[in-house]
């Protein structure tokens, strides 16, 4: 039984934020989004430390946006780290990023990413993409503890 | 067992090489005039002749016999239940006397002690004992050979809900192959048949769709008692929302149906998923079930019970339902409207019934025909500890 | 987007019926692609390895979709070793299986599957599942440039 969906951007760009945030409402995939601007603070939330230590402010994800260039602690950082928690593994993680270097995008699968999308510069190609992005996650691909517990 | 002693005469074996002695106690006995019957044995063939013939209520068993000891007699009438057993001891065999007991013998009397009193007194206890003991062993058995049952039973019972699980998930894979090739034919097929051979093919995929339902129902239903979880406070009211976002949302909306919780819900204490597909299904068939050209309005009420159960009404204003239906519409397979008419899979309040009585609670309806029906439940509500968790 | 050259799949998948829906489902999109079927794990790494009858140059997949229930080496042991393989575990593993339970979908991820779609039982949903699995993965996702 499907509860509701729950999806963590990680975006440091508030306008980016904001418009994927918009796209997804749209799309009527999600009905919760959690925004956070940089790598530390996606980590507090996953692991449910500082300010996020309370389970309720810290639903788990079932798809996690992540942008390559964060504060603080990197993307590719915060990759690993849900990559080798057994906890966290099983949650999506799609890289979004402005970056096409083939470096990026080799450590990125070297990480274990679930898929790396690069975003295109057209704004309605753009929009496109994230809503298709939404759809195939939330509605086509199954993730583990998608059962209400 | 005065009353035993008038109906039958109690029948007393003494085990003794010495005449003397047995004399005495056929002598105490006898003056006691309740209606012993001695029987004497002074060799080990007279023993064993009494012991075989049986009928014998209680033996008296010296424990310095010749060729086998007294003893090795306890042993043998212990082991086959024979009758209970009352060492006589000598002097200074204080230690055999305790050893006696741990075997099985039921008391002992030191013959430099025998009076009547005192044989009478332990031949009462030593029957009486005897005859409790024999009762908890009864009972005992009794209680394995029940357990044994209870375990053959949970055994076949486990193997079946595994057969069935079985049985249904591995026959989904061929339906789907004879309704998606069927399906794949019926398109290349397209403009190529006349109107009774595409009939035929119609009736084969939607006959293979069917089963593919039913198969999956019975999914639905195994998984019950298969992928059961723990018990958890549930929040009842949450999980209506819940409901009415995702899974009802569709439901709601074609139906223009309402759902309106009056009063504040008690929780329950019971398997999450499970509530959640018990409050779907009864609420879906209340949407479901509504009357032509009335939007269904669902009302939930819950509240608490005496012994720790929670009771939750959920009332629509649907077709309503004959009282000669009431048990069958909880029964597999059973509609009693036509396929067309309300589409489902004929199992979802089956699987309600089944989750409620699993959490050992009762579902049951009433209702008014063409006016609405009241279906309620009842499950266990949430302990104190619990309680003061989670607040 | 950008010029998209054809995607390599490799459809790991030992039922004839679901490997020929999968082909027949992918054909009808307009998407350009080669598309390779071996029928168990082993046969899998033989292709990935050029050994055996696939010693012949294969190219190395852009995305592989997986069965996880086969005989012999099942989904899951073939997905563990490509996943060890520092040159393999980069191509992205796709479950395609009928199963829906929690273990097998926790297992997937465990062992760094990317993504996991269930069959779905009508024929319709089927297509359009495989429709979106090819939107998605060869055309959203970029493939990695061709190389080796």
């Amino acid at each position: 039984m499907k509860g509701k969906v729950v999806i963590l951007l990680v975006e440091d760009e508030e306008a980016h934020a904001m418009l994927i945030m918009r796209v997804l409402e749209d799309a009527q995939v999600a009905k919760v989004i959690h925004w956070v601007a940089d790598g530390g603070e996606a980590l507090d939330y996953l692991f449910r430390r500082g300010e996020y230590v309370d389970e309720g402010k810290s639903p788990r994800p079932d798809l996690i946006l992540l942008d390559l260039r964060l504060p603080k602690i990197d993307g590719l950082e915060v990759l690993k780290e849900i990559k080798q928690s057994e906890e966290l593994r099983g949650i999506p993680v799609v890289i979004l990023t402005t970056s096409e270097s083939e470096t990026d995008m080799a450590r990125a699968y070297h990480q274990y990413v679930n898929s790396y999308l690069v975003k295109p510069v057209d704004f309605t190609k753009f929009n496109e993409m994230i809503s298709d992005l939404g759809f195939y996650w939330l509605v086509w691909n199954r993730q583990p503890g998608r059962m209400k517990e | 067992m005065e009353e035993e002693t008038k109906k039958r005469p109690v029948k007393i074996l003494v085990c003794d090489d010495d005449p003397a002695f047995r004399k005495l106690v056929q002598t105490y006995l006898r003056s006691a005039d309740m209606g012993f019957v001695l029987k004497e044995a002074g060799q080990k063939e007279e023993i064993q002749d009494a012991l075989d013939k049986g009928g014998i209520d209680l033996v008296l068993m010296d424990i310095l016999m010749p060729d086998k000891s007294g003893i090795e007699w306890l042993d043998e009438i212990v082991e086959k239940r024979i009758a209970p057993v009352v060492m006589l001891t000598g002097f200074g065999s204080e230690e055999i006397a305790v050893q006696s007991i741990r075997e099985g013998a039921i008391d002992y009397i030191p013959k430099d002690h025998l009076t009547k009193d005192r044989l009478l007194s332990t031949i009462k206890i030593t029957l009486e004992t005897w005859k409790r003991k024999r009762a908890e062993e009864e009972k005992r058995r009794l209680m394995e050979e029940l357990e044994e049952t209870n375990q053959k039973l949970e055994r076949s019972n486990r193997e079946l809900q595994d057969f069935a699980y079985i049985a249904s998930h591995d026959l989904r894979e061929p339906m789907r192959k004879i309704s998606a090739f069927g399906q794949l034919l019926q398109e290349s097929l397209k403009g190529k048949l006349d109107e009774d051979e595409q009939e035929n093919l119609a009736f084969m995929i939607d006959g293979a769709n069917r089963m593919q339902q039913m198969i999956d129902a019975l999914l639905t239903y195994s998984r019950v008692t298969t992928k059961a979880k723990p018990a958890k406070r549930v929040d009842l009211k949450e999980a209506i929302e819940d409901l009415k976002n995702v899974e009802l949302a569709a439901l709601l909306e074609e139906t223009e149906g309402t759902i309106r919780i009056q009063k504040p819900l008690p929780a329950v204490q019971a398997d999450p998923s499970q509530v959640h597909q018990l409050l779907q299904n009864v609420i879906a068939n209340g949407l479901k079930f509504h009357r032509d050209g009335i939007p269904p309005e669902i009302a939930v009420r819950g509240r608490q019970e005496k012994d720790n159960q929670v009771r939750v009404e959920v009332e629509d204003n649907g077709v309503g339902i004959e009282e000669a239906n009431y048990e069958k519409i909880f029964g597999m397979f059973q509609r009693l409207y036509s396929r067309e008419g309300y589409k489902g899979s004929g199992i979802g309040l089956a699987v309600c019934k089944k989750i409620v009585e699993r959490h050992g609670g009762t579902i049951g309806v009433n209702s008014t025909l063409g006016k609405g029906s009241m279906f309620w439940f009842t499950m266990p509500t949430i302990t104190n500890d619990e309680l003061r968790i989670t607040n | 987007m950008e010029e998209l050259r054809p995607a390599t799949i490799l459809l790991v998948e030992d039922d004839p019926g679901d490997q020929k829906l999968i082909k027949v489902s992918l054909k009808s999109q307009k998407i350009a692609n080669e598309l390779y079927i071996v029928g168990s794990g082993e046969e899998a790494m033989d292709f990935l390895y050029h050994r055996g009858k696939h010693s012949a140059e294969t190219p190395l997949p852009d995305r592989i979709l997986l069965d996880l229930k086969m005989p012999g080496m099942g989904g899951k042991e073939f997905l563990r070793r490509i996943k060890q393989d520092e040159k393999m575990k980069k191509i992205q593993v796709v479950i395609l299986t009928s199963s829906d339970s929690e273990k097998d979908i926790l297992d997937s991820y465990n062992l760094q599957a990317s993504g996991y779609i269930k069959k779905p039982v009508e024929l319709g949903d089927f297509k359009r599942v495989m429709k979106e699995i090819e939107a998605y993965w060869f055309i959203i996702c970029k493939l990695p440039p061709k190389e080796e």
